[in-house]
């Protein structure tokens, strides 16, 4: 598996990434996902958002996901880079890139990353609306994936 | 003379910004939990969240929150993830 995760607070390039497409010849399926800055959440206008890791775990942590959900699905490449910092409606916050035989795997495994990375990777995010409130966003992590 | 013993703390997200600070050295007790040690840290910064929302890092790995704590650990209690 060629794995590649970063966390970033230079803005993500996603042309200059597909263009360095990997040279698998194997593989049929290339997956790319980018994660947008919605304007809007739960009905309310979002203005920007900031992005926090504890960058030594969620780097783990994102090792651990992309290898598990390879044992999953037998793809090829992957790629995952989050961003951090302030972003601005429009930003892409997150891109994933999965490269498989056939389109199959490389489609799940594209799910399943974002899946596991939404409850689990040590990565917050703080919403600021429109009216100048703020709050930090709690997405599921009921389900623990561990202890 | 007795050895000091300290863990190292580190906040994020929501806790950092109760805490109003981004790491703290505190002296553990005798026995000290990530529970008992979190139960400290809230009398003084007031976290405003159940225990039950926050996981446990142990230097860079995710622990039960009852684990001992040991000299030099650095903690980081993790509150709810939203990455993506």
């Amino acid at each position: 598996l060629e794995l590649r995760i970063r966390l970033t607070r230079d803005p993500i390039d996603t042309r200059a990434l597909l263009a360095a497409r990997p040279n698998l010849p194997d593989c049929g399926g290339f997956v790319t996902f980018e994660g947008i800055v919605r304007n809007n959440n739960h009905s309310k206008q979002v203005s920007h958002l900031e992005y926090e890791a504890y960058e030594s775990l969620a780097i783990k942590e994102l090792t651990v996901i992309c290898q598990e959900v390879h044992n999953q699905f037998p793809i090829k490449h992957v790629q995952v880079i989050h961003r951090l910092g302030k972003l601005q409606v429009g930003d892409v916050a997150l891109f994933i890139q999965c490269m498989g035989v056939h389109r199959e795997e490389a489609f799940r495994a594209t799910m399943s990353i974002i899946d596991l990375l939404k409850k689990s990777v040590p990565i917050w995010k703080k919403e600021t609306y429109r009216d100048g409130h703020s709050s930090w966003i709690a997405c599921d992590h009921g389900e623990t994936r561990h202890a | 003379m007795v050895k000091m013993t300290a863990v190292n703390v580190r906040f994020f997200a929501g806790l950092a910004e109760r805490a109003g600070r981004r790491d703290v050295y505190v002296e553990i007790e005798q026995g000290e939990t990530g529970e008992s040690l979190f139960y400290r840290l809230d009398n003084e910064y007031d976290f405003g969240v159940p225990l039950k929302t926050l996981r446990l890092a142990v230097n860079e790995q995710f622990v039960p929150m009852g684990s001992k704590l040991n000299s030099e650990d650095v903690v980081v209690f993790i509150p709810p993830v939203a990455g993506g």
